[in-house]
């Protein structure tokens, strides 16, 4: 499973020429990352902060619940998208200047997806296994 | 008839530069802003600049000043 997640995440940086640094992550930790291990620790705990703050504004703005998050800056761009979901998966990148906004969120969400479906994959091939 | 062509193609002409050149000084840069989209596929985009926008901005810089964007 773990392997599948890899590749799943090693495709997205490839295909994304855009992405320079990533970390995918859910409940249980990091996933996949391209960052260095001090980093993932920050990457994660300011997404988290991310997460906090688009919910507080959805909440004020009654809106549904905030699942993307783009920030340009002078010094790249930061994207976030995560999944709505009891055991959801997270991802926070950084992005080059001039960086194509809507391919990279929507390479962010495949790069999930393909998560999940090995995740799910997984969890069925145990469960089969156990019966 | 050859006149208002000609004249038609220099308008014409001017017309593009000028757009061009609009284009160019004004339009190009993409301003500065935090985009956040919601599950029904809604967006709220915040200019940098703004109250609102601050705090994703301080993230982001965190972010950035972890993981500087290679050039």
């Amino acid at each position: 499973m773990e392997q599948e997640v890899q590749a799943a995440f090693a495709e997205m940086l490839d295909i994304s020429t855009d992405i320079d640094k990533a970390v995918l992550f859910g409940p249980e930790g990091v996933l996949a990352s391209n960052m260095a291990a001090e980093a993932q620790t920050i990457a994660v705990t300011q997404a988290g902060e991310i997460i906090s703050l688009g919910e507080a504004r959805a909440s004020e703005m009654g809106s549904q619940p905030f699942t993307q998050l783009v920030v340009e800056t002078p010094g790249g761009y930061v994207f976030f998208a995560r999944e709505l979901r009891p055991d959801a998966m997270n991802i926070l990148a950084t992005g080059k200047k001039g960086s194509r906004v809507g391919l990279v969120l929507y390479d962010l969400r495949t790069c999930m997806r393909d998560a999940r479906e090995a995740i799910g994959a997984a969890g069925q091939g145990q469960e089969s296994g156990e019966a | 008839m050859k006149r208002v062509l000609k004249l038609f193609g220099a308008l014409t002409l001017v017309g593009s530069l000028a757009g061009g050149a609009y284009y160019f000084l004004f339009m190009r840069g993409r301003h500065a802003q935090v985009e956040l989209y919601f599950d029904d596929g809604s967006m709220v985009a915040l200019p940098v600049d703004t109250d609102e926008a601050a705090p994703f901005v301080a993230v982001a810089n965190e972010v950035l000043k972890v993981v500087p964007v290679a050039d």
